[in-house]
């Protein structure tokens, strides 16, 4: 048997106190009564039980002292160890995430100190009755009982990913996989910070040595003006003092700086001009030697859309090329296969095989042939809840003639005045045509808002322009689309290595930090990838790992403190009965 | 003392009256019915509604205002005088909760029971004599002035009833319904002055409050045995044996008492402060024809 608090039994001396007071009250046992007419002449009952039970033992007293005995040993925590036969099945949980890589003042990482303990507790379990997880948000098995492999090698041949913490319900399918957590005697989780609902036989080994400051939050904003930029920072101090240091924000060829006092165990937020900067790709960094520099250093970049080719045919309309560019970037092309938009104003052309093409007051061959002109008079939305719409008032538009308009294939009509359609929509397998069919000079539409918001719904619902092309600061083990950016050619990493990507759902999943470089036909897009701000965390309160954590063993400790405790219980019911109800020494006085 | 009184507790006495034995002077028969309809009665108070009560006295005016269902109540032209003679001598110290707590309660209760029925009711603490207590008075103003001396007064002195009641009689001339409250075990005399009181008509009811212990005592060895009021002591060994006798000496006491009151035709409610106030009330008072 052990005591886990041995020092819980100097309680046993309040047993003093006790018996002072009990010696104190027999000495002056006395009872109020009402009157002393029905006393007097009463013979005394010198041989009865009560008197001769009192003078020999106070039943109280000694329940009293064996409730005091009773709590002060639950209060040491006394365990038995109990030898179950054979080892007991162990799974260690290592925490495999990147605040891990903290340095401690040994000069191990948090991580070698985790493998370290982690191979102490393996040591006396076969490979057949141990599982090691490594655990982070993209947890790893790195020994299963069924591999029959050395888990202690396996430790100590991974290393800490670049990847947040995992989540309970991660680490619960994880073991479920194996068999569930109650598949093994002990779940063992070395981290550095606690999980909350691990199951029963799971205990925590805090591994949360180190002091760090970090980068937890950096953005950069284009100035309306134009002049440069604005680059939001936010920054952790996880440490328990103040702390100075500089923030430099760099372009790669200019910088700006911001001297900072950062107050303890807080994050504070900071806004740094950069009006001399013309770069895309920003990095921002902290001048302080901490215990994880990883995330002292944090990259943005300023993500640039794909501009919409366009092909034009007939009359150039600058109402329509302003608006145009005012609702998406554009560059012409010369080449009507390179196109992304075909324009045509004003101008029967041919039918088109494939592509999306702006019909303006024009026939095409085959599909739609315009008559002659009418005047109309109110214009109203026949599908007003069509995507192309989306926030055009039909109100705001005044249109003086439109023309008969004749359909070779099946079109929408989105907008109509006197029956006349005015917006049309055709869709095939492989063409997209916008028509509109009145004359847009003697309108109101080009002057007003609704002609950019049409053209915006133009290019956004059929030539699939994505509606924005910034990466949202996209941290290690975030899957990013890099659809929307021209057919890919390459993707390379900070030192121009090439890394992996899906060719099929077109997405790539960082797992270490930097400033990645995709390369396709519309040209090169830097993504900068950060580590995940999770990661730069204030320390747990330290838990020192319990007896029964460190001790893998085949056998087990059983905790006896539950039962002294409810024998003190069972004490302290046995005495208020006595002293309340039992009536050969109740004791009420009165 | 503690609080020993509440709302609810003298909500769940709404519906209890006193039931009055004959005719008195000056007084009309049913005198304690509900409050009564007529431009000659004078309005006295409010009070809350509760089952039972004529809706006709239900103030909407005040239910507008307040939310609160009140009846109005009215100054009955001939009422009874209540008088509560409460024991606080020394030995209605004894008990948990003390004897003189649960008198307290008790004539509390009944002074709500009168002033409600629009009675006037006076209370008289005695020990060895009277002690300041209230005239008789209408209306709930004086339910505040008795809970207040209920609680400011505490226990103390010997026991003496005959003087009490003496004095009792010298205050007060008019007969009324009279709760003498006590425990009856001082070492005073009751005859005389129940004798008296009787004879001068007024209806009489004794409450004799004791504690679990004047009943059956513990048997709890050697013990100094305490006199509360003369502070005398004596040791006694405390056995069975013991126990038997006190406890036939104590029947033959009550016996004595409740055949001498019994002879002056004295209603007598022996209660322990064990028994709940409310089932005390209830049960043994209605059933001993004090309540209904």
């Amino acid at each position: 048997m052990s005591l886990l608090h041995p020092n819980a039994l100097y309680l046993l001396l309040a047993g003093l106190f006790i018996l002072l007071l009990h010696f104190l009250r027999s000495r002056e046992r006395q009872r109020d009564v009402s009157s002393l007419v029905l006393w007097r002449g009463l013979p005394g009952d010198p041989q009865s039980k009560a008197a001769r039970f009192r003078q020999h033992l106070d039943p109280l007293l000694l329940l009293q002292l064996g409730i005091l005995v009773a709590l002060s040993f639950a209060l040491t925590q006394p365990q038995v160890r109990v030898d179950q036969g054979s080892p007991s099945s162990l799974a260690i949980v290592i925490d495999g995430s990147a605040s891990m890589r903290t340095t401690t003042q040994s000069g191990a990482t948090r991580y070698e100190m985790a493998v370290a303990e982690a191979s102490s507790l393996l040591e006396n379990v076969p490979p057949e009755r141990a599982l090691v997880i490594e655990f982070s948000e993209h947890p790893t098995v790195l020994s299963a009982p069924a591999d029959l492999a050395d888990p202690v090698a396996a430790l100590r041949s991974s290393s800490p990913t670049w990847y947040a913490d995992g989540s309970l319900d991660g680490l619960m399918t994880m073991l479920g996989s194996v068999g569930g957590p109650d598949e093994f005697a002990r779940i063992v989780v070395l981290s550095d910070r606690t999980l909350s609902g691990l199951p029963d036989n799971a205990v925590t080994i805090l591994f949360d040595e180190g002091d760090n400051i970090g980068i937890t939050a950096f953005a950069v904003r284009t100035h309306p003006s134009g002049s440069g930029i604005t680059a939001f920072v936010e920054i952790l101090n996880a440490t328990d003092d103040y702390v100075n240091t500089t923030v430099r924000i760099s372009d790669g060829e200019s910088q700006a700086t911001l001297a900072l006092m950062l107050a303890p165990e807080g994050a504070d937020q900071y806004v740094i001009p950069f009006p001399a900067s013309r770069g895309s790709v920003f990095t921002a960094s902290l001048d302080y030697d901490d215990d994880l520099p990883s995330d002292n250093v944090r990259h943005f970049a300023v993500d640039r859309a794909i501009d919409v080719r366009v092909y034009w045919v007939g009359e150039r309309n600058r109402y329509l090329t302003a608006a145009l560019q005012a609702s998406v970037p554009v560059t012409e092309v010369e080449e009507v296969d390179d196109a992304d938009l075909i324009i045509v104003n004003r101008q029967d052309v041919p039918a088109v095989a494939d592509g999306v093409v702006l019909l303006i007051q024009s026939s095409m061959e085959d599909v739609v042939t315009l008559g002659d002109a009418h005047d109309v008079g109110t214009v109203t939305a026949v599908s007003p809840d069509h995507p192309l719409l989306r926030s055009i008032d039909p109100d705001d538009l005044r249109i003086r003639q439109a023309f008969d308009v004749e359909f070779n294939v099946d079109a929408d009509m989105l907008l109509a005045a006197d029956g006349l359609p005015l917006i049309s929509e055709i869709q095939d397998a492989s063409r997209r045509l916008l028509i509109l069919s009145f004359d847009l000079m003697n309108s109101n539409l080009p002057v007003t808002v609704d002609f950019p918001l049409l053209l915006r719904n133009l290019t956004y619902e059929l030539v699939r322009v994505p509606p924005t092309l910034t990466f949202q600061s996209p941290e290690v083990g975030d899957v990013l689309s890099l659809s929307g950016r021209g057919t890919i050619q390459s993707l390379a990493d900070a030192d121009d290595q090439l890394v992996g990507y899906s060719d099929t759902l077109l997405t790539f999943t960082p797992s270490e930090p930097g400033v990645y470089t995709l390369t396709t036909d519309r040209g090169a897009f830097a993504l900068a990838v950060n580590p995940p701000a999770s990661e730069t965390q204030l320390p747990t309160q330290p838990e020192e790992p319990t007896e029964a954590a460190v001790r893998p063993t085949s056998d087990r400790l059983l905790p006896l403190w539950s039962w002294v405790l409810a024998l003190a219980a069972l004490l302290l019911l046995v005495e208020a009965y006595l002293h309340l109800g039992y009536p050969l020494i109740s004791r009420r006085s009165t | 003392m503690p609080r020993f009184i509440d709302e609810a507790f003298l909500q769940r006495l709404a519906n209890l009256r006193f039931i009055v034995k004959g005719r008195r002077k000056g007084q009309l028969s049913g005198i304690h019915a509900s409050p009564r309809a007529g431009v000659s009665l004078e309005f006295s108070d409010y009070r809350a509604y509760a089952p039972g009560d004529d809706f006709r006295y239900i103030d909407w005016n005040v239910y507008g205002r307040l939310d609160r269902v009140l009846v109005k109540t009215f100054v009955h032209e001939a009422d009874l005088p209540v008088y509560l003679l409460i024991d606080f001598s020394a030995s209605m110290r004894v008990g948990t909760p003390s004897k003189a707590q649960y008198a307290a309660q008790f004539a509390a209760a009944m002074a709500y029971l009168g002033l409600k029925e629009l009675d006037r009711v006076g209370i008289y603490p005695f020990s060895d004599r009277l002690i300041p207590g209230l005239p008789p008075r209408h209306g709930m103003g004086q339910m505040g002035k008795i809970i207040r001396l209920l609680h400011e007064t505490e226990p103390g002195g010997h026991t003496s009833i005959d003087q009490a009641i003496t004095e009792f009689l010298g205050q007060t001339r008019e007969n009324g319904m009279v709760f003498l409250i006590s425990d009856f075990l001082g070492s005073g005399g009751y005859e005389e002055g129940l004798s008296r009181l009787t004879h001068r008509g007024d209806d009489v009811t004794v409450i004799q409050i004791l504690d679990p212990s004047d009943v059956s005592p513990a048997t709890v060895g050697t013990t100094r045995i305490v006199d509360v009021e003369s502070q005398q002591r004596m040791v006694l060994t405390i056995g069975h044996r013991t126990k038997e006798q006190y406890e036939q000496r104590f029947r033959e006491h009550q016996t004595a008492l409740a055949s001498f009151l019994l002879s002056r035709r004295v209603a007598h409610f022996p209660v322990t402060t064990d028994r709940p106030m409310e089932r005390f009330i209830h049960e043994d008072l209605r059933a001993g024809g004090v309540l209904s």
